[in-house]
C-alpha cells in the first residue's frame, strides 16, 4: 500500500504525462470479406496496426468460431466458421496477443446467398455481394436485370471507419449522341440523409421504369478507398421495412435524445435512477390541436402530428404553485433535421417562460446562436395559467410524420448519463493506468453515487484518483445554458495499479464497472453494469 | 450653326431618297405657359438608317396655343389644342398636342427648378457632389434623385456622413436669404470664391438668375414630391443610333412621372459620351459622329439615367445581301447589322458548327466518327437534329450542372465547410437540370429554402448564415443581373438604387438563422417575429437596422412595397414571388445564357445591368425574355432558340465589313475553352484520363481519388478536388461569384512547356498516341484521327502534306509525334471554341 501511495503521488505530479502516454496497442481497421453466411466456413483478412504476433481471435457470439491462420504487422488471416444456427446481423470481433486485446470491429452474418465481387457479376434480389475498394478512387460495377415496375433496393454496408459508401444505379445511355457504350446515372444515394448521428451507409430504392439490364456502381465518397475499405451489397425486391432516420445510439442512456421513448414507465425509470424504489403514477395524456383545447395536468404527455407547414399546437397548462419543471420531447417518427420541434411555454401575458431553444452568443461578433434540445428544465415562478405551444422551427415544413410527444413534469432528481469511454483496457505490468468515468447529475440530484470496479485480474488494484481538471473559457454569453445541459458533470477517476510481477494475461479478462446511487444511506439498484475486456501485458515499445 | 447642319446633311442626303419620315413625339401635352416640347424630325431610309432633319425642316404651329422655333422646339402660350407640322422637301409630318394650363403658373418645385440646374451643370454628378461622400462637405444626390435631401444640405448646411444621419460639424447654410447674391451656392458656381469644380455658370446666365430668384423668394422647397412630380423613368429617343462620320442627330429626352405624365427634359439633361473620339455630344443633346466605332451616350436628368448606343458606320454596302433568317434572333441581329452597314459572315461550315455546338451545349468534343457522319449527311435538318440530340443528353446534364454549380457557388467552404453539404446542394442543381426544372422554380426554391434541403446549404458560407446584405446582393446579382452592393453604404452613385432600397431588400433575409451549434447540424429557418425563442436570455432582437439612420427596416421590394409577412411566415417567399415575375429576372437569365453561346452578353458584364450599361440589342433582349417567360422559363427551349439561329451558326471567319466587330454578332467570336472543358478535351485527345485527388497526407499518400472516368466538368467542389492545371486556367474557387476571364497568363505558358498535363500524357503507354505507334498505324491515318478529335475537322490537304513531310523528316517517330500532338494541344484552334 505504501508503494502504491507513492506511485499515485508520482502519477499526480506528472499530471497525466505517464497516464496519457500513448501505448502502441493493436488496432483492427477492416474485415474482408465483411459478411459471412450462416452454415459456412470461409477465410477472412483483417487489417490494422500492431498486429504482429497476435495469437487468436475473440468473438462473443454463440455458433461462431474464428481461427487465426496467419499474423502479420498490418493484417491477420483467419478462418471463420458459422454454425447454421447463428443469428444474422452485426457481430464484433477482437484479436488477442501479447500486446493485448484489440478494439472490437464489426462484421456481419447474412442468410442470403453470398458471392464475392467479380467483373460483370449479375445481381439479383436476395443476393449479397462481398466487395472492397482496395484503392482510392476504385469503383465496383455490377449488372442487374430488372423488370418494368420492379422495385429494387440496394443497400451497401461498409466496414471499418475509412469508407463512406455510395451506390449509384446506371442505365444505358441510349440517348447519348457521343457514345454507344455509355451509361448514365439513373439514381444515386450516398446516404439517405447526412446528419450527425445518422448512418452513412448507402441505401437506394428505385422503381424501374423500363425492363432491361442496369448497372450498379459502388464507390466511396469523394474517392475513398484503401486497405480495410470492405463492404457488402445487399439486393432486395421492394422497399424493405419502413425505417425512420434515427441517430445511432452511442451510449446506453440517451436522456437528451429526441428518439428516446417517453412512453411506458419512463417516469419510473427516472425515479429509479434517483434511487427511488417505487414507481410513480403514469402521466396524463392529451392530444395537441391547433384550437388549443384541453388542459394538461402534470405530469402529462401532450402528443400530436404537425401535418402541414406552419402548424402549431397549443394547450393550456394550469400551475397551482411555483415549481421546478422539466420538458422532455420525443420525435418517434421523423426527427432532426427533418422535424425540428420547438416547444415554448408562455404566461398569461404571452411572455415566453421557457423554450427548448437554447440561445447563446458566440465569441465571434456576438451573434446569436440557437439550438433545440430534447430536454429543458426551468422554474415556474408563480401559479397561474400558462400556454404550451409545439411547432416546427421552420414555417415551410410539416407532414404527418412530424409526430411529437412532449412530457411536462415536475423535476425528478436522478443520475443521468454515465459513460466509460474505453472500449478495452490493456494494462502494462508495473504501470498505473487512469480510467475516468463521466457521470451527469440531472435535475438537482444531490445524493452520493458509488462506482466500483470488480473482477480485476490478479495483481491489479484500483484506488480513487484525481486528474487535472479541464479548464475551458466560458462563452461570453452562454444564455441559460443550465436549462439545456446537465446541471453537474462529475468524473470518477480510477487508478489501476498493475504490480511489476502481475501475471501477464493469456486471455481476455472481463471485469466490470458498477454504478449505484445511494439513497437514504442505502445502495439503490445499479444504473450501470458494464463488462469490458482487459489484459495485463508486458511493457510496449 | 444651322448652316453647318445643312452642310452636314447635304453630305449624307446626297443621293438617297428617304422612304418615310417620323416626327417624334407624335402626340404631346404641356401643362403650363412657358413649358416646352422639343421635336425630332427624322428621315428614314431603305437601308434602315435614319437622318435627323430637324434643323432643316420648316416648322409651324396650328394655333396660338404655342409657338415653334426653327429648331423644332415648341413653347406653350395659351390653353388649347395645337398641331405642330414639320416640312422637309416633299415630306411632311404632324404632331397633335394640347396645352392644358396655359396662362397659369405651375407651382415651384425645387427638383425641377433647382435640381435640374445642378444636374445640367454636373454639380450632382458622381464625380462631384453626387459622389458617395459628396465633395467639399456638400453632398447632393445623383441627378437630384432625392431633392429633399439636397434641399436640406443646401438650405441648412452641414457635412454629410456616410454611416450616420447626423450632419458633421456646424451647419452653415449654403444660401443667404438676407443677402442672396452672397449665397455660397452662387459664389462657388460662378467662381467668385475658390471652387474645386471650377466655374459652372456665369453671373448673367439663366441658371444664376433662377437660383438667385429662388433665394430671394425665401428659398422654398415647394410642394412635397408626389406622383405628378416624381420621375418613374427616363426615355430617350432614339435608343440606338447609327450615324455616318460627321453626321449629327438630336436626342429627345422625356421624363415619365409616376402618374404617367410625360415631360420633355431634353434641355435640362446632362449628356456624357463614353468615347468622345467616336461620338461627341453637345450640351443641347446633339450627337456628333466622329470616327468609326460604337459607343454609348449617358443621359442624366430628373434623378434618372439612361443610355443611347451610337454606332458610327462606314460606307454604304453595295448590293447588301439578303441574309436568310432562322428565327427572331436573326431578325434583330441582322437588322442592326444592316443599319450598321456590316454584312454577317457566311454560315459556318458543318464541322465548324458541330464542334462549336458540342462544346457549347455539352462541354465535349464531337467524336471523330460523328464528325465524319455529320459532314457527309445531306439531311437539310441535320443541324437541328444534332441540337436536339445534344440537349438533354448525359453530357448536357453534366455540363449544365457544372455551369450552374459555378453560378450558384457549389464549394465546400461556400456551403457550410462540409463536403457532404456541397454534395447535397450540387445534387439539387443536378436534379433540376436532369428534370429541366423551370428556372423560375429553381430560383424560387433557392431563394426561399428552409430546413435542411440542398439549396439551404448555400446560405451557409464559411459555416455561418451570411449577412442579410451580402446574401441579398448575391441573389440580386444572380437572378436580376444587377449589382446593388454600392447602395449598401450609400445611395448608388450611378444608378437610382438608394440605400433605403438596398436595406429594404436585405431585410427579407434579416430573420434567417441556423439551428445548431456543433458545425454539422445546421437547419435553416426564419426566426418568427412574435416569439422570443430564448432571445431574452441574451438580450437579443430580431431586426435589421438601417446603417445610417439606425431605423428598423421592414422587408421592402425595390418598387417600395413593404411586405408585411407575419411573424410565422417565410418572408423570402414574397420576395421570390416578386423576383421571378419581375422583368429583370427573365432579362438577366436570357442574357446570362446568351453569353454562354455568344461569348458576351447582350449586356456585358452579364451581371451588371444598369441604365448606363445598355444592351447592344435591347429589343432582342426584351423578346428573348418574353419568349423565355412564355415557355415557362424553360432553359432547354431557350438554349435551342439560341443555337438554331443563324446568328449562332455564323462562321468565325470575318468579312471585310465586320472584321472590327466584337459586339454585334456579325461573326462568331473565338472563346477560350473553360479550364475544365479544356482539360477534358486534352484527356479526350490523349486518351489518358486525369485522376483528381482530394486528401493528400503528409507522407504523400493519396487516400482519396476521383473514380476512373470522372471528367473535370463533373468535379463538384474546387476546394475539394485539387488541380494545378484547373487553377492555372481560371477555375474559380467559388468563394465569391465566379468570374472567369479566360485571359492567358505566364503560368499557363510554363505549364504548356513543362506541365504534366501537356507533356506526361503524350508518353503514357495507355494513351492514344503510344497505342497507335505501337500498333503500327500510319502517319496519315493518325493525323486524320488527331485532327478530327482535336479540331473536329479533317486536315486540309496543305496541312497534311506539310505535317506528314515534317514527321517523315524526323529520325525519332515517337518524339516527332509527341511534338506534333503537343503543338496541336497548345494551338488556339484547339484551346478555343470558334
Amino acid at each position: 500500500m505504501k508503494s502504491l501511495a507513492g506511485g499515485v503521488a508520482a502519477v499526480l505530479w506528472a499530471t497525466g504525462l505517464a497516464l496519457g502516454a500513448a501505448v502502441a496497442e493493436p488496432v483492427l481497421q477492416g474485415v474482408n470479406p465483411l459478411a459471412g453466411r450462416a452454415g459456412t466456413t470461409y477465410s477472412v483478412v483483417i487489417v490494422g496496426t500492431g498486429l504482429a504476433a497476435m495469437q487468436r481471435f475473440s468473438v462473443e457470439e454463440a455458433g461462431v468460431r474464428v481461427r487465426l491462420v496467419k499474423a502479420g504487422a498490418d493484417r491477420l488471416v483467419g478462418e471463420i466458421t458459422l454454425d447454421p444456427s447463428v443469428t444474422p446481423g452485426e457481430k464484433r470481433i477482437r484479436a488477442v496477443g501479447p500486446r493485448g486485446v484489440t478494439n472490437a470491429i464489426a462484421w456481419h452474418v447474412v442468410t442470403e446467398a453470398l458471392v464475392a465481387e467479380k467483373p460483370e457479376l449479375v445481381l439479383a434480389p436476395g443476393l449479397v455481394v462481398n466487395g472492397s475498394l482496395a484503392e482510392p478512387g476504385e469503383v465496383d460495377l455490377y449488372a442487374v436485370e430488372a423488370k418494368a415496375g420492379e422495385v429494387l433496393t440496394f443497400a451497401v454496408v461498409a466496414g471499418g471507419s475509412g469508407l463512406d459508401p455510395v451506390v449509384t444505379l446506371l442505365e444505358p445511355a441510349a440517348d447519348s449522341w457521343f457514345s454507344t457504350k455509355g451509361w448514365k446515372r439513373l439514381a444515386f444515394n450516398d446516404e439517405e440523409l447526412f446528419f450527425p448521428g445518422l448512418t452513412t451507409q448507402a441505401r437506394l430504392t428505385h422503381v424501374v421504369q423500363q425492363a432491361g439490364r442496369y448497372r450498379v456502381q459502388v464507390s466511396g465518397f469523394a474517392g475513398q478507398g484503401g486497405a480495410g475499405a470492405s463492404y457488402f451489397l445487399r439486393v432486395r425486391s421492394g422497399e424493405g421495412e419502413r425505417r425512420w432516420r434515427h441517430p445511432i445510439a452511442r451510449t446506453d442512456w440517451n436522456e437528451r435524445s429526441f428518439v428516446r421513448q417517453l412512453g411506458g414507465d419512463w417516469l419510473g425509470t427516472l425515479h429509479a435512477r434517483g434511487g427511488a424504489r417505487q414507481s410513480p403514477l403514469p402521466p396524463s395524456q392529451l392530444s395537441g390541436t391547433e384550437a388549443g383545447e384541453g388542459v394538461l395536468v402534470l405530469p402529462g404527455i401532450l402528443e400530436g402530428r404537425l401535418n402541414r407547414p406552419a402548424m402549431a399546437h397549443t394547450v393550456r397548462l394550469h400551475i397551482e404553485r411555483a415549481m421546478q419543471l422539466a420538458i422532455e420531447i420525443e420525435t418517434p417518427e421523423a426527427t432532426l433535421p427533418e422535424f425540428n420541434p420547438v416547444v415554448s411555454v408562455f404566461d398569461a401575458t404571452g411572455r415566453e417562460v421557457a423554450t427548448n431553444v437554447h440561445t447563446k452568443r458566440n465569441n465571434n461578433g456576438l451573434y446569436m446562436m440557437k439550438m433545440i434540445h430534447a430536454k429543458t428544465t426551468f422554474a415556474i415562478p408563480a401559479p397561474g395559467d400558462y400556454t404550451v405551444q409545439v411547432r416546427d422551427i421552420t414555417t415551410d415544413h410539416g407532414r404527418p410524420e412530424f409526430f411529437y410527444r412532449v412530457l411536462i413534469r415536475p423535476q425528478i432528481p436522478h443520475v443521468g448519463r454515465v459513460e466509460m469511454p474505453e472500449d478495452r483496457l490493456n494494462l502494462v505490468a508495473g504501470k498505473v493506468r487512469l480510467v475516468t468515468l463521466q457521470l451527469e447529475r440531472e435535475e438537482d440530484f444531490r445524493d452520493p453515487v458509488m462506482a466500483t470496479m470488480e473482477g480485476l485480474p490478479a495483481g491489479v488494484t484500483v484506488v480513487p484518483g484525481a486528474e487535472n481538471p479541464l479548464e475551458r473559457p466560458p462563452l461570453q454569453n452562454a444564455g441559460r445554458i443550465e436549462r439545456y445541459t446537465p446541471k453537474t458533470t462529475q468524473y470518477f477517476s480510477f487508478l489501476l495499479n498493475v504490480a511489476e510481477d502481475a501475471a501477464l494475461s493469456g486471455m481476455i479478462e472481463w471485469p466490470r464497472v458498477v454504478v449505484r446511487p445511494v439513497k437514504e444511506q442505502q445502495l439503490a439498484a445499479p444504473i450501470l453494469e458494464k463488462r469490458f475486456p482487459m489484459m495485463v501485458v508486458k511493457g510496449l515499445q | 450653326m444651322k448652316g453647318l447642319w445643312l452642310l452636314a446633311l447635304a453630305t449624307v442626303v446626297w443621293n438617297a431618297e428617304p422612304v418615310a419620315v417620323r416626327l417624334v413625339p407624335s402626340e404631346f401635352r404641356l401643362y403650363r405657359a412657358g413649358a416646352a416640347q422639343q421635336f425630332v424630325f427624322a428621315a428614314e431610309y431603305a437601308d434602315g438608317s435614319t437622318r435627323d432633319v430637324t434643323d432643316a425642316a420648316q416648322w409651324a404651329a396650328s394655333s396660338v396655343a404655342g409657338t415653334v422655333s426653327e429648331s423644332g422646339r415648341m413653347t406653350a402660350r395659351w390653353a388649347g389644342a395645337v398641331e405642330v407640322t414639320a416640312k422637309w422637301g416633299r415630306w411632311q409630318a404632324s404632331a397633335q398636342g394640347q396645352v392644358e394650363t396655359a396662362g397659369g403658373d405651375e407651382q415651384f418645385r425645387f427638383r425641377s427648378a433647382i435640381g435640374s440646374i445642378l444636374t445640367k451643370r454636373g454639380c450632382n454628378s458622381p464625380a462631384c457632389h453626387g459622389g458617395v461622400k459628396g465633395r467639399g462637405g456638400l453632398k447632393l444626390s445623383a441627378a437630384s434623385l432625392f431633392p429633399l435631401d439636397d434641399y436640406e444640405w443646401i438650405v441648412q448646411g452641414g457635412a454629410y456622413q456616410v454611416l450616420s444621419a447626423q450632419a458633421k460639424g456646424e451647419r452653415k447654410p449654403r444660401i443667404d436669404r438676407q443677402n442672396p447674391e452672397a449665397s455660397l451656392l452662387l459664389q462657388k458656381a460662378t467662381g467668385a470664391v475658390a471652387h474645386g469644380g471650377g466655374k459652372r455658370f456665369a453671373v448673367d446666365s439663366d441658371e444664376y438668375r433662377t437660383i438667385l430668384g429662388w433665394v430671394r423668394r425665401g428659398a422654398p422647397f415647394g410642394p412635397a414630391e408626389d406622383e405628378t412630380s416624381r420621375v418613374a423613368s427616363l426615355e430617350v429617343y432614339p435608343r440606338i443610333l447609327s450615324l455616318e462620320k460627321a453626321q449629327k442627330h438630336r436626342l429627345l429626352v422625356t421624363a415619365v412621372m409616376e402618374n404617367g405624365r410625360r415631360e420633355d427634359v431634353t434641355a435640362q439633361a446632362l449628356y456624357l459620351s463614353s468615347d468622345k473620339a467616336t461620338a461627341g455630344i453637345s450640351e443641347a443633346g446633339v450627337v456628333n459622329a466622329a470616327a468609326l466605332g460604337e459607343t454609348s451616350i449617358l443621359v442624366r436628368a430628373a434623378g434618372q439615367a439612361a443610355a443611347v448606343i451610337v454606332g458610327v458606320i462606314g460606307e454604304p454596302v453595295a448590293n447588301y445581301p439578303a441574309v436568310p433568317r432562322q428565327n427572331f434572333i436573326d431578325e434583330f441581329v441582322f437588322e442592326k447589322l444592316r443599319r450598321l452597314r456590316m454584312v454577317p459572315s457566311a454560315l459556318s461550315h458543318d464541322a465548324e458548327f458541330l464542334r462549336r455546338v458540342c462544346l457549347d451545349l455539352t462541354g465535349t468534343l464531337p467524336p471523330p466518327g460523328r464528325v465524319e457522319e455529320f459532314v457527309r449527311s445531306r439531311d437539310p435538318k441535320k443541324r437541328e437534329r444534332v441540337i436536339d440530340a445534344l440537349i438533354g443528353s448525359p453530357e448536357y446534364v453534366d455540363y449544365w450542372t457544372f455551369r450552374f454549380q459555378d453560378l450558384f457557388r457549389v464549394a465546400m467552404f461556400a456551403n457550410g465547410i462540409n463536403a457532404k453539404w456541397s454534395q447535397m446542394y450540387g445534387e439539387w442543381i443536378r436534379e433540376s437540370i436532369v428534370k429541366n426544372k423551370p428556372y423560375d422554380r429553381m430560383a424560387w426554391e433557392r431563394l426561399t429554402a428552409q430546413g435542411y434541403d440542398g439549396p439551404t446549404r448555400h446560405f451557409l458560407p464559411y459555416d455561418v448564415i451570411g449577412s442579410p446584405e451580402e446574401t441579398m446582393a448575391e441573389e440580386v446579382r444572380v437572378f436580376f443581373g444587377r449589382r446593388l452592393e454600392c447602395a449598401q453604404c450609400h445611395n448608388h452613385p450611378y444608378e437610382t438604387w438608394s440605400q433605403d432600397q438596398f436595406w429594404g431588400l436585405a431585410a427579407f433575409f434579416g430573420r434567417m438563422f441556423k439551428m445548431g451549434d456543433t458545425g454539422n447540424e445546421y437547419v435553416v429557418f426564419d426566426h418568427p417575429l412574435d416569439e422570443a425563442m430564448g432571445n431574452g436570455d441574451v438580450n437579443g432582437k430580431i431586426q435589421v437596422l438601417h446603417p445610417r439612420t439606425k431605423a428598423e427596416l421592414r422587408p421592402t421590394l425595390l418598387d417600395g412595397k413593404t411586405v408585411m409577412a407575419t411573424g410565422r411566415e417565410n418572408p423570402r417567399k414574397a420576395l421570390a414571388d416578386w423576383m421571378v415575375q419581375h422583368p429583370y429576372f427573365a432579362e438577366a437569365t436570357v442574357n446570362r445564357i446568351w453569353s454562354e453561346f455568344f461569348g458576351r452578353g447582350l449586356v456585358e458584364p452579364v451581371d451588371d445591368f444598369r441604365s448606363t450599361n445598355p444592351a447592344t440589342h435591347p429589343e432582342l433582349l426584351t423578346r428573348l425574355a418574353e419568349e423565355f417567360r412564355r415557355s415557362g422559363h424553360d432553359l432547354r427551349a431557350l438554349m435551342r432558340t439560341m443555337v438554331v439561329s443563324r446568328t449562332y451558326q455564323l462562321s468565325a471567319e470575318p468579312s471585310a465589313t465586320n472584321r472590327a466587330d466584337r459586339v454585334n454578332y456579325s461573326h462568331a467570336l473565338p472563346r477560350p475553352l473553360l479550364a475544365e472543358v479544356l482539360l477534358d478535351a486534352i484527356t479526350t485527345v490523349t486518351g489518358v484520363e486525369e485522376r483528381f485527388t482530394t486528401t493528400v497526407t503528409a507522407a504523400g499518400n493519396v487516400t482519396q481519388r476521383t473514380p476512373a472516368g470522372m471528367r473535370a466538368i463533373q468535379l463538384r467542389e474546387p476546394d475539394v478536388f485539387h488541380s494545378r492545371f484547373l487553377d492555372l486556367y481560371g477555375r474559380p474557387n467559388r468563394l465569391a461569384l465566379p468570374e472567369r476571364t479566360g485571359k492567358a497568363n505566364l503560368g499557363q505558358a510554363l505549364h504548356m512547356l513543362a506541365g504534366s498535363i501537356y507533356n506526361e500524357k503524350l508518353g503514357a503507354p495507355e494513351g492514344w498516341l503510344q497505342q497507335q505507334l505501337r500498333g503500327g498505324a500510319t502517319d496519315a491515318s493518325m493525323l486524320q484521327t488527331l485532327y478530327l478529335t482535336a479540331f473536329g475537322r479533317p486536315p486540309e490537304l496543305a496541312e497534311s502534306q506539310e505535317l506528314l513531310g515534317a514527321l517523315a523528316a524526323r529520325p525519332d517517330r515517337n518524339e516527332a509525334w509527341k511534338d506534333l500532338v503537343w503543338a496541336i494541344l497548345c494551338s488556339r484552334e484547339f484551346a478555343e471554341n470558334h
